[in-house]
């Protein structure tokens, strides 16, 4: 596997021309509020302080300050971040971002997860981190992939760097859970804070009043906030050329999912300058279109075998967090899905738990590490 | 293993760590490079001897004897002593003068000599003596902290607090990081890539220089 050491610059031309587009954004006749869709308000503000206060250098150096390379993977160019744990032993950790976030959604996690010690934790639970961004995604190459492919060349990845067993995920489970079935012998286990959600291959007879009550909280969710999903797996190209061209439009579409459940606590919880560092990582690299595109593809992948069985529960170990701001996830649920070896009721956060409280983060993957310690012996 | 070595981090805002060496016989081993500098207490042949060691930039061989013991404290980036900068000091020793069995004498004034255990208290006597300066420019930088600052402004700094130049201490760490990875058997070429050397006989020869010891005869350590 060639590799080569990265670092992102993007031209000054790539910047002007950004600025020339923010500053003659023609904004529509929304409603204020959150109730129709992405607010009014809260994008015109995220527009000034784009245009006015957000400097990309320094979040360019920032992101730059971590060691990145660029790893070609049977014929796909795959980014990664890719830092060291300091302490005796570290484990080595895939850190898997999802849309609509980016590999920017770990580096906060980055320093308490390598370098434990100096973040009040225990020196001999320090983690490798490599952290990629998905294909179609960022500064890898655009190649849209489904989740099952997409798994296949995550595990290419670490093979290739010598890494022979390691933990997956950190985040959303749809691709940590693939590689968990697709990969059993090199992942030994699994980070997640979902683990799929009832759909029409679930067994609802079976279902415990708790999970029931999830099955329909996760059904009016879909109907609320879901048809993003719809649009990526069936039209994604259809969104792509405005949002391929309007850096207000990409912002205000990513900003779907990071509003969900406490948008009157947005800016809080992420501040405008990372939300915009995020955007910036999708435009820049203009990786819109791939990156809604892998949602077809994995709507595709499923749909060209009708006939397969759906996927059982994952056997690797798995550490699942729930956390507050996201779905009501029961622990029976996680216990059906995967392999549950720890639950994790998080304090505070949401679904980007490793953007909005890495501390926490950290811990919670630490004490998963002692957790298969234990079981091991 | 002939001799015994603990190392342990602090809680100072000064200080990198804190290392207590005990030889158990004779030994010649190489002090290489590491990107900090060091308040040290030799004990050899009975008799007390406290140095105040400058960054080193190439590697420097130590001959001991059973029974000899060494106390470090290293200091953090950006700190130095304000009368003894790092560019009076780099690849030097200060012997400070022993006043007691119990005391030494530095910048006049006079201080007890530290242990493993309460090397933070020499620490706070000095920096309440307004004997430690730190130049938060070079503790950022060395961090890996981005700032928008001249570079020759960055180098006057670096080279008054540090006695070396930013290049120059970005290459005592890379190296550092290099070994480490040999160390826990990580392949050359790949640690090569990694830590953005050209290639693999640039890391060799840049290893040579700083450590004193090729990627192989560090790996079969």
């Amino acid at each position: 596997m060639k590799i080569t050491p990265f670092r992102i610059d993007v031209s000054q031309t790539v910047l002007d021309d950004l600025r020339d587009r923010l500053a003659r954004t023609r904004f529509p006749e929304s409603p204020e509020g959150w109730s129709a869709g992405t607010d009014s308000a809260f994008m015109k503000r995220l527009t000034k302080h784009w245009l006015e206060a957000y400097d990309w250098r320094r979040h360019e150096s920032a992101l730059n300050a971590h060691p990145q390379f660029v790893a070609d993977v049977n014929g796909t160019p795959i980014h990664f971040v890719h830092v060291r744990g300091r302490g005796p032993n570290p484990t080595p950790l895939l850190l898997i971002h999802a849309f609509p976030d980016s590999f920017h959604r770990f580096v906060g996690a980055i320093g308490p997860l390598t370098d434990p010690a100096a973040h009040g934790g225990d020196p001999a639970l320090s983690f490798d981190v490599i952290i990629p961004s998905l294909p179609g995604f960022g500064f890898s190459g655009h190649t849209a992939m489904s989740v099952d492919a997409t798994a296949d060349t995550l595990a290419a990845l670490m093979k290739g760097l010598g890494y022979e067993r390691y933990l997956a995920g950190g985040g959303d489970g749809p691709i940590p859970m693939a590689m968990s079935h697709r990969h059993a012998e090199s992942v030994a286990g699994i980070y997640c804070v979902d683990v799929g959600y009832p759909d029409g291959n679930t067994d609802f007879a079976s279902l415990g009043p708790e999970e029931r009550e999830f099955a329909q909280w996760i059904h009016a969710w879909w109907m609320r906030e879901g048809a993003f999903n719809m649009i990526q797996s069936t039209k994604p190209s259809s969104l792509a050329f405005a949002l391929n061209d309007s850096p207000v439009g990409l912002a205000a579409w990513l900003m779907i999912l990071f509003a969900s459940g406490a948008e009157d606590r947005v800016e809080e919880r992420f501040t405008l300058d990372s939300l915009i560092t995020n955007a910036m990582i999708y435009w820049v690299s203009g990786t819109i279109g791939s990156a809604m595109r892998s949602y077809l593809e994995s709507a595709r992948a499923m749909y060209a075998s009708p006939a397969a069985p759906p996927r059982g529960r994952s056997d690797v170990p798995a550490a699942v967090a729930r956390m507050p701001l996201d779905a009501p996830l029961p622990r029976a649920w996680a216990e059906r899905r995967v392999n549950l070896v720890q639950f994790t009721e998080m304090a505070r956060g949401g679904h980007h738990s490793s953007w909005e409280v890495p501390d926490l983060f950290a811990k919670d993957l630490r004490d998963f590490l002692v957790t298969l310690r234990r079981r091991s012996r | 293993m002939s001799a015994r070595r603990e190392v342990r981090p602090s809680d100072s805002p000064f200080v990198e760590r804190v290392t207590r060496v005990t030889y158990d016989a004779a030994v010649r081993e190489l002090s290489t490079p590491d990107g900090t500098w060091d308040l040290v207490v030799l004990e050899r042949e009975g008799r007390t001897l406290v140095l105040q060691t400058g960054l080193i930039t190439r590697p420097v061989e130590l001959e001991n004897d059973a029974g000899d013991a060494y106390l470090a404290i290293s200091f953090k980036p950006g700190v130095f002593l304000a009368k003894q900068p790092g560019v009076k000091t780099v690849d030097r020793g200060i012997v400070q003068p022993i006043v007691s069995p119990r005391a030494f004498s530095m910048d006049g004034e006079t201080l007890e000599i530290p242990t493993f255990d309460n090397a933070e208290d020499l620490v706070a006597r000095l920096a309440r003596r307004g004997l430690l300066a730190r130049d938060e420019l070079v503790a950022d930088a060395a961090r890996g902290d981005v700032r928008a600052i001249g570079t020759r402004t960055l180098q006057r700094h670096f080279v008054h607090a540090l006695g070396i130049t930013p290049k120059q201490l970005a290459q005592i760490q890379r190296a550092c990081r290099a070994v480490e990875l040999l160390e826990r058997g990580v392949a050359p070429a790949a640690v090569a890539i990694e830590m953005g050397y050209s290639d693999q006989p640039h890391m060799t020869r840049a290893l040579k220089a700083l450590v004193g010891r090729t990627p192989g005869q560090i790996r079969a350590r």
